[in-house]
């Protein structure tokens, strides 16, 4: 038993290790030309525009649902004025780049898992190669390099999302004017709370591409292994984004401590 | 034509980067990075918490924020706060302008309201030190308000004294001292009458305020507020000087005997020397505490505590008018209204019934044990004594049903030891309120209680347990 | 044979997977403008050596030339320009399936050649044309059938006209029709352009057709080489009963 778990704990480190060597790796092969820019800008399409809808419709959701709880905690203090300021910090701070965080881990880890995978299985990668095209950069690098470019941006466009959404809850019960609750929701926000929040997205799009692109890539055993390279990557890019997200949190607040 | 796939690239981008700008720009506009600005000093002994980087408003607009704070060498120094405040605002920050700690909304943090000064006053440099006022209690400077006011009272009463004792010895001259009472007398029932209602008004801010009643936070933010709460506090200690003053003068007056008196008196002309020093102090006295008690009524209504006035459905029993009353001014949605009726000849003995009503022992008995049953709605519940009488035209009516509700009530009040601000008579003339035992009209008066129908329902149920 | 006319030459060349070795120290070398069929039954080892040409996999010992370079050794940007030299028609064509057809051909195009936009186009057009598949263009690779697949592969393993051109099971799960449309295909390439042509088949009457030399790999060995009439009457029995074997896929 104890040896069985030793054995987990050792493959998962093993694991870690070369998921960072590759993420490593894809980060030094990011400033090699050729740069790939079209591809790059081709994977941007893909991971953002096209996560878009996705991410709007749950930013409206969640300020909703956050304009309910806010309204349901400040209103017993009286501070309903707060509520507006209160979603957004919420939603800024944390709400928004965790949930589009795992959002885009859902929806272009599988992707990617299962995309390059597949490529994996049936030659492709290879034809690339055999093509004078390096792989790695090609396939690897723009994903995450598109993650790392979309995810603040995607970040950026939940946080307005979910103060629209906060907004049609709140004028539903009080009538407020859209200006005077954006102006409201923005009244205590300080850079400090915007910036380091949203670039932290950063870090998880980062994570987001390099567990995707390197369980695409070590896809074996055909069309089994695609599926499974997709449920792993979605599994182990949530998991390491909510773990390295303690860690960026902490860091943010030792960077500014308020 | 570019692909659509590198438009929705673009698109993306474009929407993404412009929002993150949206979101910088509003989260700068509030920093004011992007307007010019100047820096002025303020010192206070006292931050309440105040912080680096909170808000700073001036006249209540948002200026800047506080970009320093030099803790003081030692204890008899003060902080040196650094306010940056926008330039446009510059010409409203004088030399005499103030700054203050105040608190944003109830849960908000501390921000700094430097007030616009005067015209006069010319702008406030860069980098000086402007006037500033510690963070105060706006509960505890009405206290002292109150405190003062009970001083005021004694005052008075000691004034009473001096005057008995003038009087006392001035018996001989009847006609004089009967000239005086009517002189110096309302003026000193016109300052009992104030200084009363004075110390009740602010007795129940205060006490809102400690419930913590009322949009507190609103409160403690408002500086008009506060001035005019600064203003009574200051109001009440001149009145209490000055009626200390007229008392002074008043003993002084006594201790000169009769030939102070003497002057005192004047057959044919006005009345001249130290007396008419004393009629002239209280007639200031009185005025200035009429004055008072209309700010402090003013600061009762004020629409901060208009909730919590709202709440009780009356800013003072004895303002509401008989036409009010039948509207139903303190019937609310929550509260229920009991009401017993009895019968005037079971009440006041025959003899007085109309002019001077007085209760008989077996009225008083009667309404005693009608009052039995409401003891366990007090305190909290508002009992309204109304009066009814059907005798005469409809002044007298009004006159003997007053009378009447009076009688009743003070001798309630007087027999159960209630809160007289939760007491009141209310002359109704003949019409009774709904349906009494006579049908329309009434004759005696009613004891009405309003209940708050919570309070009736918990009553109900412990009835029924105990059954 | 002289180096310079040596298109490709393996020189003791071993290859290992784990515990099993799937290439013990082969040599062989194929010469320019000359066809050279690679038999072997599954999993001997036929692809791995195609890979080991293009430098997909690196051998565990021993060497392999190309154009006299050797492979393993070079540079990154050195290995880049040799692929573009080389065409690789995989077994299942291993199109790009998330582009269009033309897309596909035009892919080693678009990457490797200098050529202005209406250029590409043309050049797309002629490499489908000689494949057949001009009208398919537009197409994405999932809408065509197995056959039109390879041929499209050859289209795009054609596209910067290569020097050598590897192939993998050119008939592989194709009917004996379409395998001999690309069997033809492949020898007017190496007939019209001189293309070195190495071909991993077990099909023995299309490399009939097509080697100028035959190989048979077995056991990680090269147990036999040459033309094909010399392998059918060779002295080892393995060689002759493939010869004999006739069989297709």
């Amino acid at each position: 038993m104890i040896e069985r778990v030793g054995l987990l704990v050792a493959a998962f480190l093993g694991w870690i290790g070369e998921v960072s060597v590759f993420g490593g790796r894809a980060l030094r092969e990011a400033w090699r030309r050729p740069l790939e820019l079209d591809e790059v800008a081709r994977q941007v399409f893909e991971i953002g525009w096209r996560s878009i809808p996705l991410i709007v419709a749950s930013g409206f959701a969640i300020g909703v649902v956050l304009s309910l709880h806010t309204r349901a905690s400040l209103e017993r203090f009286g501070a309903e004025a707060m509520i507006p300021a209160g979603l957004a910090i919420a939603l800024v701070r944390e709400t928004g780049p965790l949930t589009a965080g795992l959002l885009l881990s859902g929806r272009v880890g599988a992707g990617i898992g299962a995309e390059l995978g597949a490529m994996k299985v049936t030659e492709q990668i290879d034809a690339l190669e055999a093509t004078a095209v390096d792989s790695f950069k090609f396939l690897a690098v723009t994903r995450i390099l598109a993650c790392m470019i979309a995810l603040p941006l995607l970040t950026t466009v939940m946080d307005f999302s979910g103060i629209v959404g906060g907004y049609v809850a709140e004028t539903a019960v009080t009538g407020i004017s859209f200006w005077l609750y954006f102006d409201r929701a923005f009244s205590h926000l300080q850079f400090s709370d915007f910036i380091p929040a949203t670039l932290k997205t950063v870090v998880f799009g980062f994570i987001i591409g390099t567990v995707a692109s390197y369980l695409g890539f070590t896809t074996e055993r055909g069309t089994e292994g695609v599926g499974r390279a997709s449920t792993r990557s979605v599994v182990l890019a949530s998991i390491l984004i909510i773990a390295i997200n303690v860690v960026l949190v902490k860091l943010i607040f030792f960077f500014y401590p308020d | 034509m570019p692909s659509a796939r590198a438009i929705g690239t673009g698109a993306f981008i474009l929407i993404g980067l412009l929002l993150f700008a949206v979101a910088l720009f509003m989260i700068g506009e509030r920093r004011m990075l992007f307007a010019k600005k100047f820096e002025v000093y303020a010192e206070f002994s006292r931050l309440s918490g105040l912080q680096q980087g909170a808000p700073v408003r001036v006249a209540g607009m948002m200026a800047g924020e506080v970009k320093d704070i030099q803790v003081p060498p030692g204890p008899d120094s003060k902080f040196r706060v650094r306010l940056q405040i926008r330039d446009d605002l510059h010409p409203l920050v004088r030399t005499d302008s103030v700054a203050t700690i105040q608190t944003e909304g109830l849960v908000g943090g501390m921000f700094v309201q430097v007030g616009a000064g005067t015209n006069q006053a010319p702008p406030a440099p860069a980098e000086s030190i402007i006037g500033s006022r510690e963070p105060y209690s706006f509960a505890d400077l009405l206290q002292q308000a109150s405190e003062t006011v009970t001083k005021i009272s004694e005052a008075v009463t000691d004034l009473k004294e001096g005057m008995d004792t003038a009087l006392g010895q001035v018996s001989d001259t009847v006609q004089d001292a009967d000239r005086l009472i009517k002189d110096v007398g309302a003026d000193v029932k016109q300052i009992t009458a104030s200084g009363t209602k004075v110390a009740a008004d602010t007795q129940v801010i205060v006490e809102g305020l400690r419930a913590g009643r009322g949009t507190l936070g609103k409160l403690i933010n408002d500086d008009t507020l506060y001035l005019r709460a600064q203003h009574i506090a200051e109001q009440a200690e001149e009145i209490a000087k000055n009626v200390r003053e007229a008392t002074v003068e008043f003993k002084d007056l006594g201790r000169e005997g009769k030939e102070a008196i003497a002057t005192f008196r004047s057959e044919q002309g006005p009345i001249v020397g130290a007396a008419a020093d004393v009629r002239q102090t209280l007639k200031l006295a009185r005025e200035a505490l009429e004055n008072l008690a209309d700010n402090t009524e003013a600061l009762k209504r004020n629409w901060f505590f208009r909730g919590f006035f709202r709440d009780r459905g009356f800013y003072d029993l004895n303002r509401i008018s008989p036409a009010d009353y039948r509207q139903g001014a303190l019937e609310t949605k929550t509260r229920k209204a009991l009401r017993i009726w009895l019968a005037a000849d079971q009440l006041f003995e025959l003899s007085t019934r109309a002019a001077e009503p007085a209760l008989s022992p077996a009225g008083a008995a009667t309404v005693e044990s009608a009052m039995a049953g409401f003891l366990q709605y007090k305190p909290g519940a508002i009992l309204i004594v109304e009066g009814y009488a059907t005798s005469g035209f409809s002044n007298d009516q009004y006159l003997a049903s007053k009378r009447r509700a009076q009688v009743v009530r003070d001798y309630l009040v007087q027999k159960f030891d209630l809160e007289s601000r939760f007491v009141a008579a209310m002359p109704l003339s003949a019409e009774a309120m709904g349906r009494s035992p006579a049908g329309d009209r009434w004759d005696g008066i009613a004891l009405t209680l309003y209940v708050e129908k919570t309070a009736l329902r918990a009553a109900t149920a412990d009835g029924s347990k105990n059954r | 044979m002289p180096a310079e006319d040596c298109a490709v030459r393996f020189e003791k060349v071993t290859k290992r997977f784990g515990s099993q070795t799937v290439l013990d120290g082969v040599s062989f070398e194929v010469r320019q403008g000359s066809a050279f069929c690679l038999l072997g039954r599954s999993g001997t080892g036929k692809s791995v050596t195609l890979k080991h040409i293009i430098g997909l996999m690196k051998p565990d010992s021993g060497r392999v030339r190309v154009e006299g370079q050797d492979v393993s050794a070079l540079s990154r940007r050195d290995l880049s320009r040799l692929r573009t030299r080389m065409g690789f028609l995989f077994q299942n064509a291993a199109l790009f399936d998330s582009i269009s057809v033309g897309d596909n051909v035009a892919f080693p195009i678009r990457r490797h050649a200098k050529l202005a936009v209406s250029d590409v186009r043309d050049r797309v057009r002629q490499k489908l044309e000689e494949v057949g598949l001009e009208r398919e263009a537009g197409k994405m690779p999932s809408e065509l059938s197995g056959g039109m697949r390879k041929r499209v592969g050859l289209a795009r393993a054609m596209a910067l006209d290569p020097s050598i051109l590897l192939v993998d099971e050119p008939s592989a799960g194709l009917d004996p029709i379409t395998a001999g449309e690309i069997d033809s295909l492949l020898s007017q390439l190496k007939s019209n352009r001189g293309t070195t042509l190495i071909i991993v088949t077990h099909n023995i009457p299309s490399a009939r057709r097509l080697g100028d030399e035959l190989a048979v790999l077995h056991g990680g060995h090269l147990i036999a080489r040459g033309p094909a009439q010399e392998l059918e009457t060779s002295d080892h029995e393995v060689v002759r009963g493939f010869m004999r074997s006739e069989g297709g896929g």
